[in-house]
């Protein structure tokens, strides 16, 4: 078993309008906290789809024992109106909480995820709509308090269904990753690893387009040698051109702009181009890219020259557990590990 | 761009989507029927034949066109497991008799010149064997490691479709079909053959009931894919499972009336 993920302590805006201390008010219960938004296609209505139809099916007392909490990553959208009517479809006792986005982003800093990201909508969409990335697992906490078990997306009715009566019951669900996979996860798997001289790149992934005109790409760099290297290149056959962007935090808005410092893999150490941080931009694209499809990517390093490797497309809802997130189901093994996020 | 549909996890919208592989097979398979026609009129000496194998045959292929293209076929390779279903009966139930009923009897008699197919075709269409092979059929495209390892697959949704289509031909062509002949099914058997392979089919039955009454979803592609607004994942599987008992029986209803029509005119 892994290092479990203390119970965190924050306070943010119910439904209601009333705080919510999450420790003290989920205390001796078990809590499964989700990070996410309303407009989100997927995702969200998925995983609250799936934990509502199995709670429904729960005894009184195992039911009363859980708490679902779930906090937006999208306040400008998700006023407590919307969060309310919209958890309300799945199961009315679900937990809405929103807060600044300061807040829930130091929130999931400190159970080790991400930030949550704005991405542009479809070309012609309207100004206001956008999809914000987030993460995409259900993080468990015990009725003792830390987590152990994390869901990420691809959990089914039938694995909840198994785990969710333990949890209540003060249980610790068997952790071998016995759920079923998604069904294309096999066929969305990178390509192998990569190795030029002391370089060895890993795990190189497109998500599927959500505009006609870019896309990202993130990847895994490790420097098995003693000096630094630098990438300085990207090139690839699906966009006219590919840059090293980053994306940080202005005031409350998560911004994207080009990486204003050189993108440095340490010596004996590695890098990520991963979402929330430091990434290839890839545009304008040269082709419409579906899930599964290949990219060819050439990769220019400082001192390792020039590195061909080939990146897989995978749809954003696969992106974590295709970037290197746990196996369905796995127990918390530290904070990079169990949140799939980097 | 994709050439058959598959599951492709992209959230659902209206937005149209090509599939070519769709338009070409659907534009083969129509000419190939035609030119078998125009062989059997030309071995015939006329071509002179009922206008409703003309309709049969137009009806059938923009049955199976419906069936396959968007949205049809989008929807039923990656989001509803109910259009799953109701793509399933539109081209095992529909399509199939249609196309075997635009197939003209001077063009099915071609058959009886090819020994080695007509002594395939003749083993494969009894109709003890046809029912069998068609619940095999049934069977296997509706378990859910075939149907969740397929569909994320361009090739093994086409497989589907048309092992739904074989599956289809093999079943209706001893009700339909006169060749091989077959003297003894007379049209009263040929409705209890409907009856029992439409109607109390176990493996019909069966996997309506699973649909229907299971505790959670089968299928994990309709489970985890992108939701369509207002349709829960179970009441989309208990409707797919209705579609397959309801409709399956609305079909056979059909069937056996035009069978004890023409029997009771042609007996009269």
């Amino acid at each position: 078993m892994g290092t479990p993920i203390a119970r965190p302590d924050f306070t943010l805006t119910d439904t209601h309008g009333r705080p919510f201390d999450f420790r003290r008010e989920t205390e001796g219960k078990v809590a499964l906290l989700f990070f996410g938004y309303t407009n989100c296609p997927d995702v969200c209505p998925l995983h609250m789809a799936n934990i509502a139809a199995v709670l429904a099916k729960m005894s009184f007392d195992d039911r009363d024992a859980i708490r679902t909490i779930f906090v937006t990553t999208d306040p400008a959208r998700d006023t407590p109106g919307v969060l309310r009517a919209w958890l309300d479809q799945f199961d009315p006792t679900f937990v809405g909480l929103t807060g600044t986005a300061d807040e829930v982003d130091r929130i999931q800093l400190a159970l080790g995820l991400r930030p949550a990201q704005r991405e542009a909508a479809a070309a012609g969409a309207d100004s206001g709509e956008y999809f914000v990335g987030h993460a995409a697992q259900v993080i468990a906490f015990g009725r003792d308090g830390p987590a152990r078990l994390i869901y990420p997306f691809g959990i089914r009715q039938t694995d909840w269904a198994n785990d969710l009566p333990l949890l209540a019951r003060g249980t610790m669900p068997r952790a071998s990753p016995a759920a079923t996979p998604t069904a294309d996860d096999g066929a969305l798997q990178p390509d192998p690893d990569v190795t030029a001289g002391d370089l060895v790149v890993s795990r190189v992934v497109v998500p599927v387009p959500s505009t006609a005109e870019r896309t990202s790409l993130y990847l895994r760099v490790r420097n098995r040698g003693d000096v630094a290297d630098t990438l300085v290149a990207i090139q690839t056959d699906a966009a006219g051109a590919a840059t090293l962007h980053d994306q940080r935090m202005v005031g409350s808005s998560m911004v994207m702009e080009p990486l204003d410092a050189p993108f440095v893999i340490p010596a004996l150490g590695e890098a990520w181009l991963a979402p929330g941080g430091a990434h290839g931009m890839l545009e304008p694209m040269l082709r419409p890219l579906g899930a599964g499809d290949h990219v060819a990517v050439s990769l220019t390093f400082a001192r390792g020259g020039v590195v061909g490797t080939r990146a897989i497309v995978v749809p954003y809802a696969r992106l974590e557990s295709v970037l290197g997130a746990p196996a369905v189901r796995a127990p918390a093994a530290g904070r990079d590990d169990a949140t799939g996020t980097r | 761009m994709q050439w058959w549909c598959s599951t492709s996890n992209i959230p659902w919208d209206w937005s149209w989507r090509a599939y070519p592989g769709v338009w070409l097979f659907i534009i083969v398979l129509f000419v190939m029927l035609r030119r078998w026609n125009a062989a059997g009129a030309r071995a015939a000496g006329s071509s002179s034949f009922e206008p409703w194998r003309a309709a049969a045959l137009g009806l059938g292929t923009a049955v199976l066109w419906i069936a396959l293209d968007w949205p049809v076929g989008t929807l039923a390779s990656g989001y509803l497991a109910s259009v799953h279903m109701a793509q399933f009966m539109m081209i095992a139930m529909i399509a199939a008799p249609l196309l075997l009923c635009g197939i003209t009897p001077q063009a099915m008699r071609l058959l009886e010149g090819r020994a080695g197919l007509l002594r395939v075709l003749t083993v494969m269409t009894k109709p003890v064997m046809a029912l069998v092979l068609f619940n095999i059929i049934i069977a296997i495209t509706h378990t859910p490691v075939v149907v969740d390892t397929l569909m994320p697959s361009q090739l093994g949704n086409m497989a589907i479709d048309l092992l739904w289509l074989a599956g289809g031909a093999i079943f209706w062509w001893p009700v339909v079909s006169r060749v091989p002949a077959r003297p003894k099914f007379v049209d009263p058997l040929k409705i209890g053959y409907l009856i029992i392979g439409l109607m109390f089919s176990p493996v019909n039955i069966g996997v309506s009931a699973f649909l229907v009454y299971s505790r959670f979803p089968l299928f994990s592609t309709y489970e985890l894919a992108p939701p369509i607004p207002g349709v829960s994942t179970v009441f989309d599987h208990q409707l797919a499972g209705l579609m397959m008992s309801v409709g399956g029986g609305m079909i056979a209803m059909v069937g056996m009336s035009i069978l004890f029509f023409r029997w009771a005119r042609t007996s009269g």
